[in-house]
């Protein structure tokens, strides 16, 4: 009797446990679409364009780098033009991201106009970065403490690397809950696996880096990681992140200011 | 004008003069209740006809029943589904009060033959869409986890789809999964679901009777689009004490019930809860017995005979849900209903119906680390006062009308933060008023006509802040209103007509037109139904969801009427649909409209289906074909795109078989095309990462649902005190890995490709319970 009870048991929990597996998918080809990634931030000299092509779902990840695009980055209407340092690379050491100014690009390419416009926030930094367990105790986490300033609305975006290695995590926050307040937050990067290669174990060097956003800029972020973009997550409609460059694009433009902050783990 | 108005005046001489045509004999009224003899409990949807006439009608939700009957000797027929008929010999001088009572149709005790109805679908009816749950039949059907469940058999109606694996949101006719009006006694539920949609929130052991609209409910039904869902629970045995239960793997339930004044009054008590959380313990690892996953539900019913014409009925529904990680981190939700109501019998053709009903349904999120702290509170609290009127006028007229009013109280997600005052969204309040009436109209021996129409108010109220919006989902103004102020009035005139033809005894065609408007709109960021999808009222941003519906049916017995065949097809357009935006936020305290936008559904479809209703092997088969698309500008670049529950084919085979005294038998197969799903069409680099890129909507489909389930019951004792069985089920017997979610990650043995990856829950599931009854 015992026995029975016992199998019937194990195999109730058997029944219960969900089980994974590849599957064969047909997908429709589609359009190839340009991915534009500008960056305007507040080290000096600090202003770079990317511009990629999208690829087939089915291919490898070598994406196509764009060459031969035009390029123009402007500062509270001072044009620059960026010239092509590597494949796909736009740069230009004469923009000097400022506070308060704002930017705009336009990249012409196999005759497409594409343009965004975005305003460099005011900078805020980190005031203290530790390594502590998370809520379960077995993984490690990097935990922040800032002041967001008061009246203003501000948007932030961490970064986290370890060993020089980006995670490709993506933490967004805004200040509607908590203006003026001392935030302290949990960096969770969603790592649940003793052998995951993303974990912060001890002797890591962690280095996060904080930026402040633009609006525009948090919405992008945040509905790249909320919409399914990198196919994880269980919404119910993926859709395209919402961007601020026009004319048909994927990617976005932002002008930030960055500071960091590096820990050891213990 | 004038043409117009004397044609109105011949219909009215048509309706008036055409009862009176069929005798020039003296009718008398003759009403009363019908119950049942074993347990006094009120039976609904008897018939009840004078044998060799057309004279006949069906019992009410109260058992009550009234009849124009000639004067003179006749022999009454009642007879109701899973009772013996009776026949009564009368002799009517005048007019009369006879209470009816039907013996149970159990199984007799020297053969295996079980009658499972004997009335079933109605060939005269004018009602289209209706699907009657008869609660002893489902007994049987073999479900997950062996706990017979509504819900659960109510996906294997035709018309009727199943949200998906353990889920027990459903869609009906191509509407969403909020477009159902899920009552219970008479009080709205609005989360019909515990562990986030694997059980329903309904006791079984505590219903008398579930009736499934689809879209053409009569007038006394209104408030969401695609369907009513009418539970109504047993009163309380009022002739002997009795309990019941049932001892399963994943949950136990109990039932009591017995009379508080023999024949004059009864009480009901039902519980059931859920140990799940017991289970962790014992097979899951450190974090894992930290958990607590429990559900409870409990039921309690008291009602009171007051005299010839008067009953009362106090009855309540308290039902929760707790999911907590640790102490730290959990949610939980639930309903709570309750009811309070008086019938009134007037005179031998006037029966009344006042219901005093609250509802209230919240959900809690809670979170508290060393880092962070949150609770959000969602809650939506309704004061329901309702009047309904049934006038059994004359052979040819039953006339139904009434008046409803609703004060909702939405809170629709309040946040606080880290110690900090509680933020969010203002509380929202408004007021649905309705007036309906309606006339079910036996033109002649072949025609019957329903009509009437709802008239449906929908009045928004202050206090509150409310917005005009850009097309960009900008604030351009902020209003504020007091408390009490009117915002916005919504009107709706929702006209109801059906309509049955006889062609023969065995057939008869049918057909239907329908207007419904929902004033409340779950709105939804998830594939599965979570509770903390939000309830929102309209605004004056937000408009009523509407929709129209026609529908033709076929109908057909065989065999006596032990076969029925039926064929329903529907076409439905909905207006002033909601979805989100693309990136839009779920928790933010932005107003909720500058996250929406609004849009257009159109859905077909035909229906087919097969009962075997009598004999050792009974059940049914279904066919669904049908389409449902939406169209919203900023969704898909404006085109017509599959709704999320667009399912071509839809099958379900249900059979039960009594094999001999002890061993009941019986078998569960389905079959569904996959969910529309969104599936990237390309992918691209961003910061170093890969994202993918979606073009169209709802494109593609996920892999075909089948799955078989088993089931066996055997009776272990049947006495006159006491009856027990054992109740083995096997869910998904042949393991088909059916797909729950599709994600899309790179691959682990070549991470320059990317690949699809679905997940599956429960592959072979086999469950015992023990179910008894004193």
């Amino acid at each position: 009797m015992r026995v029975i009870v016992k199998l019937i048991l194990v195999s109730f929990a058997l029944g219960f446990y969900s089980c994974k597996k590849v599957i064969d998918i047909k997908l429709k080809a589609t359009d190839i679409k340009y991915v534009i990634e500008g960056i305007v931030s507040n080290k000096a000299g600090d202003c770079k364009v990317y511009v990629s092509k999208s690829k087939p779902f089915n291919e490898n990840n070598d994406f196509e780098k764009v060459s031969g695009a035009v390029v123009k980055v402007s500062d509270n209407g001072v044009e620059v033009a960026l010239s092509e340092t590597q494949a796909g690379i736009y740069q230009t050491n004469l923009i000097n991201g400022t506070p308060g100014h704002v930017y705009q690009l336009t990249v012409s390419v196999n005759g497409e106009t594409f343009s965004a416009s975005c305003t460099l926030p005011q900078p805020v930094g980190l005031d203290t970065l530790y390594i502590a367990p998370g809520p379960l105790g077995k993984f490690q986490f990097a935990n922040i403490a800032y002041t967001d300033p008061v009246g203003i609305n501000n948007a932030y975006r961490f970064i986290q690397y370890k060993n020089g290695v980006k995670d490709p995590a993506i933490f967004v926050q805004d200040d509607k809950f908590a203006d003026g307040q001392s935030v302290v937050t949990r960096l969770d990067t969603g790592v649940d696996k003793e052998d995951d290669p993303r974990n912060i174990n001890s002797g890591d060097e962690v280095i996060i880096e904080m930026l402040t956003v633009d609006e525009s800029i948090f919405k992008y972020w945040n509905s790249l990681r909320s919409a399914g973009g990198d196919g994880s997550t269980s919404t119910a409609s993926p859709a395209n992140p919402v961007t601020n460059i026009k004319g048909g694009a994927l990617g976005y433009f932002s002008a930030h200011t960055v500071s960091q902050r590096m820990v050891i783990a213990p | 004008m004038k043409k117009n108005i004397r044609f109105l005046g011949l219909l009215a001489f048509i309706w008036g003069i055409l009862p009176l045509n069929s005798s020039g004999q003296q009718k008398h009224a003759l009403h009363g209740i019908i119950k049942s003899k074993k347990t006094g409990e009120t039976i609904i949807g008897a018939s009840i006809s004078v044998v060799g006439t057309a004279i006949g009608t069906t019992s009410n939700e109260y058992g009550f029943y009234s009849l124009s009957v000639p004067a003179g000797p006749h022999t009454l027929l009642a007879s109701s589904v899973g009772m013996k008929s009776a026949e009564i010999k009368i002799s009517i001088a005048k007019d009369e009060e006879l209470n009816l009572i039907l013996e149970d149709g159990s199984q007799e005790l020297d053969s295996v033959t079980v009658s499972v109805s004997t009335s079933g679908r109605s060939l005269s009816s004018p009602q289209m869409g209706i699907e009657k749950i008869n609660i002893a039949a489902i007994k049987n059907v073999p479900v997950l986890f062996g706990e017979k469940d509504v819900f659960k058999t109510m996906q294997l109606l035709p018309g009727v789809k199943s949200v998906g694996d353990g889920n027990s949101g459903f869609y009906v006719r191509g509407g969403a999964s909020d477009q159902n009006l899920v009552l219970l006694d008479e009080a709205p539920v609005y989360n019909a679901s515990h562990l986030l949609g694997f059980f329903s929130t309904f006791n079984s052991d505590a219903i008398k009777n579930v009736t499934l609209y689809k879209g053409d409910m009569p007038p006394q039904y209104g408030g969401k689009l695609s369907s009513v869902v009418d539970i109504k629970m047993n009163d309380g045995n009022n002739q002997d004490f009795s309990m019941s239960g049932g001892i399963g793997l994943i949950a136990s339930r109990i039932n009591v019930e017995g009379p508080i004044q023999k024949d004059k009054s009864s009480f009901l008590v039902s519980a059931r809860r859920t140990y799940v959380d017991v289970f962790l313990q014992l097979f899951g690892d450190s974090t894992i017995k930290k958990t607590k996953l429990y559900f409870y539900d409990l039921n309690t019913k008291m009602n009171f005979i007051l005299g010839e014409k008067d009953r009362l009925y106090l009855s309540g529904y308290f039902g929760r849900d707790v999911l907590s990680q640790d102490e730290l981190t959990g949610i939980n939700w639930g309903n709570a209903t309750g009811t309070l109501r008086w019938n009134h019998i007037f005179n031998n053709k006037l029966f009344s119906n006042t219901s005093l009903i609250f509802s209230n349904y919240n959900y809690n999120i809670h979170s508290n680390s060393t880092t962070t702290d949150f609770h959000i509170l969602s809650q939506i609290r309704d004061w329901n006062i309702k009047e309904e009127l049934q006038w059994y006028l004359n052979t040819a007229h039953t006339l139904n009308f009434g008046a409803n009013f609703i004060n909702h109280t939405l809170i629709p997600g309040e946040i606080s933060v880290s110690g900090g005052p509680a933020q969010g969204l203002e509380n929202r309040y408004s007021l649905e008023s309705a007036f309906y009436a309606n006339d079910v109209w036996r033109i002649s021996n072949k025609w019957n006509l329903s009509f009437g129409a709802r008239l449906s108010v929908f009045s928004i109220l202050g206090a509150g802040d409310y917005y005009e919006i850009n097309d960009d989902g900008e604030v351009t103004d902020t209003i504020h209103y007091k408390s009490g102020e009117v915002v916005k009035t919504y009107t709706n005139v929702e006209p109801r007509i059906s309509a049955s033809y006889r062609l023969n005894d065995i057939s008869s065609i049918k057909f239907s037109i329908a207007r419904n408007s929902q004033n409340l709109h779950l709105i939804s960021n998830s594939s599965s139904t979570s509770p903390t999808d939000k309830w929102i009222a309209s605004t004056n941003i937000i408009k009523p969801e509407l929709a129209n519906q026609f529908a033709i049916g076929y109908y057909r017995n065989f065999n006596g009427n032990n076969y029925e065949f039926s064929s329903e097809a529907y076409f439905k357009t909905m207006a002033n649909q909601i979805d989100y935006r693309d990136g839009a936020e779920v928790f933010s305290n932005e107003p909720i409209e500058t996250q929406l936008l609004f849009g257009k559904g159109r859905a077909y479809g035909i229906e087919l289906s097969v009962k075997k209703k009598q004999g050792r092997f009974t059940g049914w088969i279904n066919y669904t074909l049908s389409k449902t698309e939406r169209q919203f500008a900023g969704i898909n670049g404006g085109s017509w795109y599959n709704a999320r529950q667009d399912r071509t084919h839809d099958i379900a085979l249900v059979g039960m078989y009594q094999l001999n005294r002890k061993w009941n038998l019986s078998a569960t197969w389905v079959y569904y095309t996959g969910d529309a799903i969104t599936y990237p069409s390309g992918k691209y680099t961003v910061d170093g990462d890969v994202y993918f890129y979606y073009s169209e909507r709802n494109g593609y489909r996920m892999p075909s649902y089948h799955r078989l389930d088993l089931g066996a019951t055997k009776q272990l004792k049947k006495t006159k005190k006491f009856s027990s069985e054992m109740n083995f089920t096997l869910y998904n017997a042949y393991g088909r890995a059916n797909a729950y979610v599709v994600n899309f990650q790179e691959s682990e043995t070549d991470p320059d490709k990317t690949e699809a990856v679905k997940t599956s829950l429960f592959n072979f599931v086999p469950t015992i319970s023990y179910n008894f009854k004193f």
